[in-house]
């Protein structure tokens, strides 16, 4: 997997806000992009998921050698791209199980595959909900419907997990959790980390990469990545806060 | 009564003609003469309600009026039997599985034994048809029949009575707790038929029992029928009405639900066909802590036209109701809601909450929702409201972003909406014949893709 970002700009509403960004991304990697508020780290996740309503002005961003920016959310599905929504959506009336049975014959049908046995699936979900310590009840429930802010964190690498992306992007997975809950998505993310898949790891806080080791850190501020670093840029970044990578840019 | 000027198309001799010899078609019914003639006078001062009627401003029964007369002669004989039902038709195989315990066909308006299995005697039910009723009880229903007939905004009322061949009266015994559901299903069978059947139900103090009430057709036809229900103290009922008309059938119909002190309904009504369909509800909480729970969906792709007017009336303190109507309009299809609560001065502490979601699909589909608080208590919890909106691009995004294809996503949150008012069903064994006959009815818009957006 090789996914490439070219100077990419962005507006929203008429508005820039991502001014130039550059990123590569092979197989096997972690990268953790971290930054302050409004940088646009969410905007360059929902642009690389193909959420409507992001105009990208100029650039590229190609993905295994195809023009990432043709393809429909669902085509971006079926190749391999997840992404963990910062604030995960409710769908009243659709059943979490069956949601993610839909998705995963979706891809299946794409890929030419008969449609996954019910014991198959059932023996799958069961295994990584476990792995995510995620209560059978939730499946049964609507998604997200009525989760806490945790819960829903926790069903987006739940679904990551029986999905098997081939590059996952987790927007602020790790916000709004308890150092438990914060384990146990590390967990999810290690457990699947492998030399055929990558991460791109947003957050805010430095803490989730003392679970997840990254291979390594951007600042992204004002629209760009300013600075690229190992392990210890994020550290240097907790000590220091944001303003000092971005004084200057 | 005021004289009003009978509305265009309307001729009353041919009304007459048609009533009339009803009595000699129906023998077994003619009993009910005096009675449809009656309604026949009522009727006639005025015909169909206009959209100058403000209860009917949004629901032209024009279309109605012109082919009503077309529409009253009942099927003949042969064409009302079970054995030409069954070899003409596959109507026989849309009735639902899992209720046969109790099953009541009607086909053209006329009861048929044949394709029916009435209650075991012991059941705590009894239940008889108007045909079958003997000399000494015709007289005290009399009334009972003509209870919703009078006033000037029941003149559909009148007019169905005005041609009520048969129908069913179900008693449920004081204590009984009937557990097998009472299926009615009315047929409509053939060309340019028209049944008007009438539905007589009491449940006597702390019973409990279930009515299934499901409408058939396979072309136009007209369907205009009133259903009454009497829960007297601590009496428990669950009622379930299934519209599947015709695309090209008209569907008139009303139901009148009393709750006495302690008694409780839950009600779902289910529009999934018709071409022309106009539902009345209304409920009258008479007795202290009576309880409602109210349902509606309604689907109007095509053309089609589907009305709910709801109207609950908290008369006694301490009463509960709780409505929830959904509509999904599609293609040219249109829409109307009308919910209505009153909460009458003696009705202290009452709790009554209305919400009306509709989920407009296409640019040329309409929908007209109006909810109605009017409350003379000062002591009571009321809140009500509506909302037409379409699908949430958001939760669009979320499924197309998980790799179902945009077509399936948007059909999967558009059944959900829908479908959790089907479960909301007390049945459970009809949540999956009744979840298909939802997405069977969705599908339908696909149909036409010139209309769809
Ligand atoms: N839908 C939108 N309409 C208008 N402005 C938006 C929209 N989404 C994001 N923005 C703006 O874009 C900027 C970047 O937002 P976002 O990508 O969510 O930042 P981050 O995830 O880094 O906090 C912010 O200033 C935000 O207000
Ligand atoms: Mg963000």
């Amino acid at each position: 997997m090789k996914l490439n970002i070219k100077d990419l700009h962005v507006s929203v509403a008429g508005t820039e806000i991502l001014k130039g960004l550059s990123l590569a991304v092979s197989s096997g990697e972690v990268h953790a992009i971290m930054g302050p508020n409004g940088s646009g780290k969410s905007t360059l996740a929902h642009v690389l998921a193909g959420r409507e309503g992001y105009e990208v002005t100029r650039g590229s961003i190609s993905y295994n050698g195809a023009d990432l920016l043709d393809m429909a959310p669902e085509e971006r599905a079926w190749a391999g791209i997840f992404l963990g929504f910062q604030y995960p959506i409710e769908i009243p009336g659709v059943n979490n199980t069956y949601f993610l049975k839909a998705a995963l014959n979706a891809k299946r049908k794409h890929l030419g595959q008969p449609e996954i046995d019910a014991i198959a699936f059932l023996k799958l979900v069961r295994e990584k909900s476990e792995l995510m310590e995620i209560d059978q009840k939730f499946l049964k429930r609507s998604v997200n419907e009525g989760f806490s802010g945790g819960e829903k964190k926790r069903n987006e690498v739940f679904q990551m997990s029986v999905l098997e992306p081939v590059l996952a992007i987790l927007d602020e997975t790790d916000s709004g959790l308890d150092i438990d809950a914060l384990k146990i998505v590390a967990n999810g993310v290690n457990t699947l980390r492998s030399d055929d898949r990558a991460f791109v790891l947003i957050t805010h806080y430095q803490r989730l990469l003392d679970y997840i080791q990254p291979d390594f850190v951007h600042v992204l501020a004002e629209g760009k990545i300013v600075r690229t670093g190992d392990k210890s840029l994020a550290l240097e970044l907790e000590d220091q806060g944001y303003d000092w990578v971005t004084t200057g840019t | 009564m005021s004289t009003r000027t009978p509305s265009t198309d309307f001729d009353a001799s041919l009304y007459r003609q048609a009533s009339e010899n009803l009595g000699r078609k129906f023998p077994a019914t003619d009993w009910l003469s005096p009675l449809r003639g009656k309604a026949l006078a009522r009727f006639s001062n005025g015909g169909f309600p206009t959209i100058r009627d403000e209860d009917w401003r949004y629901t032209s029964l024009k279309r109605v009026a012109r082919r009503s007369s077309a529409l009253l002669h009942p099927a003949s004989q042969q064409e009302q039997s079970a054995e030409h039902l069954i070899s003409s038709s596959d109507l026989v195989h849309r009735i639902l599985p899992g209720l046969a315990e109790i099953t009541m066909v009607f086909v053209n308006g006329m009861y048929q034994p044949d394709l029916s299995s009435a209650p075991a005697p012991d059941s705590g039910l009894i239940i008889s048809t108007l045909g079958a009723l003997k000399k000494e009880e015709q007289s005290s229903l009399l009334a009972r029949l003509e209870t919703f007939t009078g006033t000037d905004d029941c003149r559909v009322n009148a007019f169905s009575t005005a041609f009520l061949t048969d129908g069913l009266v179900i008693d449920v015994l004081a204590g009984a707790t009937v557990s097998a559901p009472v299926y009615v299903v009315f047929l409509n069978h053939g060309n340019t038929v028209g049944s008007h059947p009438r539905i007589l139900m009491r449940l006597a103090a702390n019973s409990s029992a279930s009515l299934v009430e499901h409408h058939l057709s396979e072309t136009d036809s007209l369907t205009s029928g009133i259903t009454q229900i009497e829960c007297a103290d601590h009496a428990s009922l669950t009622y379930l009405k299934l519209q599947q008309e015709h695309d090209s059938a008209f569907h008139l119909a009303s139901q009148h639900i009393s709750l006495a002190k302690d008694s409780s309904v839950q009600a779902i009504n289910l529009d999934l066909g018709a071409g022309l369909s106009r539902n009345g509800l209304t409920v009258h909480m008479n007795g202290e802590h009576a309880e409602a729970r109210l349902h509606g969906l309604f689907i109007a792709n095509g053309t089609s036209h589907i009305d709910n007017h709801t109207l609950v009336e908290h008369k006694a303190p301490n009463t509960q109701s709780s409505e929830v109507y959904r509509g999904v309009i599609d293609n040219r299809g249109r829409g109307v809601f009308n919910g209505r609560i009153v909460v009458h001065q003696k009705a202290q502490k009452t709790n009554a909450q209305l919400t009306n979601a509709n989920l407009l699909l296409s640019p040329g589909a309409e929908i007209d929702t109006k909810p109605e608080l009017e409350i003379y208590a000062d002591d009571v919890k009321c809140s009500h409201g509506s909302t037409v909106g379409r699908i949430d691009n958001n939760a669009l995004f979320y499924l197309r972003a998980r790799g179902i294809p945009e077509d399936e996503a948007k059909q999967l949150v558009i059944r959900a909406f829908g479908n959790e008012i089907v479960m909301a069903i007390p049945i459970p064994q009809l949540h999956e014949p009744v979840t298909d006959l939802l997405t069977a009815r969705l599908e339908q818009s696909d149909d036409e893709p010139g209309l769809s957006a």
